[in-house]
């Protein structure tokens, strides 16, 4: 009998290492400082608010890359771009007006854009060729979106995340998880309207803007 | 009458069937009809996630290359809540490479950790429950001996014929963060040394993966069995 990929019941989209394996920056001081408190101290400029900043959103950057411009050497390009231009720029970065990951995204989108156009004038340059058709900018959103949702996925608790879980990707109805999880209806109801709700709410902030 | 309860919306934004009053009333109020829009999108956007979305880490020569760009000094550099717990995971992937050598390198080494089994006292037990249409089940067992603590994976009828092989987990309760113990060949139960310094209660559950021969070191997401050790 062969195992097959695929056919699984559940968990198939459980995430291998969403903790940042990181032996990048660390940051001195007692405490995990909240998002806002990152993005006041990135704003600020000392030099612990860029290594905050990156210690809790690279993963994001970096993911989104990855799978925006395929290469694992591309990635790690875009994502030290993004950084050094988040950070030479930071005054244009104003906490009221948006969020951090948001804006680190938005650059990000925007490094993915160059990396495609450098690619297709390369591409025009050897082949003389015409012109691209690689549609960069909605599949970098697409690309975004689907970061994003797949962090607040695993950000949130239990059972939320295995109820949102059977929902999205097993396409059970409400009341198949209730029995599969043995909880009551109204439970699993309220659940998928408070996660799908924080899901909406996590795209509105951190999202690219449209 | 009155809008529809967020609710049904979030039902109806899911594919799901709703009441004839609440279906009727959603169709004929822009309003409803607006915010179901935006749920609509969530869902579409949540089901086209692939494991591959899940946000990774950077490599590490991403966080020196910023430094050196910026002109920073590496005085940033101290340790964080979160990097004391991804540095276990390093030690931990360290560990089991160390592990695995040991394994391949002499075998002698799995006849003293066999030999001194039987002195070792049961600290817990896992029921490994079915995780795929496969619907394997199996047990763990922990043991706290001489050289540390074991753990005794068995699963009966696992199947030899697999393309690619099976690894085992043990995970923190969320299963957020992971260690790979080491492969597991079909057909007998195996025991695995835990690294020293690794806190079995830190990380209660045990798992089985299929994995590939694809070089990724994660875990594939694709469970065959899994379980919560209980003292």
């Amino acid at each position: 009998m062969t195992i097959q990929s695929g056919a699984l019941l559940v968990d198939e989209r459980l995430p291998a290492a969403s903790v940042p394996v990181t032996a990048g920056p660390q940051v001195a001081g007692a405490g995990a400082p909240d998002d806002d408190e990152i993005a006041a101290q990135f704003a600020l400029g000392g030099d612990a608010g860029l290594a905050l900043a990156y210690q809790r959103w690279s993963p994001l950057v970096h993911t989104v890359a990855l799978r925006a411009v395929g290469s694992p050497d591309d990635a790690a390009d875009v994502t030290q771009a993004v950084f050094v231009a988040a950070w030479r720029g930071r005054n244009g970065f104003d906490p009221a007006k948006g969020s951090l990951p948001g804006w680190l995204l938005t650059i990000a989108r925007r490094r993915v854009a160059d990396h495609w156009e450098a690619r297709s004038r390369e591409a025009r340059r050897i082949a003389a060729l015409g012109e691209p058709d690689h549609d960069s900018g909605s599949a970098a959103d697409s690309v975004v979106d689907r970061v994003l949702l797949a962090d607040e996925l695993a950000r949130l608790g239990e059972p939320q995340r295995r109820i949102m879980e059977l929902a999205f990707f097993q396409d059970l109805t409400h009341a198949q998880i209730s029995g599969v999880l043995d909880l009551p209806l109204g439970t699993v109801k309220s659940h998928i309207r408070r996660s799908l709700d924080r899901l909406r709410t996590r795209l509105e902030v951190d999202g690219v803007a449209q | 009458m009155s809008h529809s309860d967020d609710e049904a919306l979030a039902l109806l934004a899911l594919g799901e069937s709703v009441s004839r009053a609440d279906e009727a009333h959603v169709a004929g109020c822009p309003r409803c009809q607006s915010r179901l829009d935006q749920l609509s999108a969530v869902v579409s956007s949540a089901r086209a996630i692939e494991p591959a979305d899940y946000p990774t880490a950077p490599p590490p020569a991403v966080w020196r290359g910023i430094t050196t760009e910026l002109g920073m000094a590496g005085g940033v550099v101290a340790p964080l809540p979160t990097g004391a717990r991804s540095g276990r995971r390093r030690m931990w992937a360290v560990a089991s490479v160390a592990a695995a050598i040991g394994l391949i390198v002499g075998g002698a080494g799995v006849a003293t950790v066999l030999d001194r089994q039987p002195e070792a006292t049961v600290v817990a037990t896992a029921e490994l429950g079915a995780m795929s249409e496969a619907g394997l089940t199996g047990t763990a067992v922990l043991h706290r001996g001489d050289a540390g603590n074991l753990l005794t994976v068995s699963i009966p009828g696992l199947p030899g014929d697999v393309d690619g092989y099976y690894e085992v987990w043990m995970a923190t309760a969320d299963a957020g963060t992971m260690i790979a113990l080491g492969t597991l060949a079909p057909g007998a139960e195996a025991t695995f040394t835990l690294p020293g310094g690794l806190d079995p209660a830190a990380f209660p559950v045990v798992d089985v993966s299929h994995e590939h021969f694809d070089g990724d070191p994660e875990h594939s997401a694709e469970s065959l069995v899994r379980g919560q050790l209980q003292a």
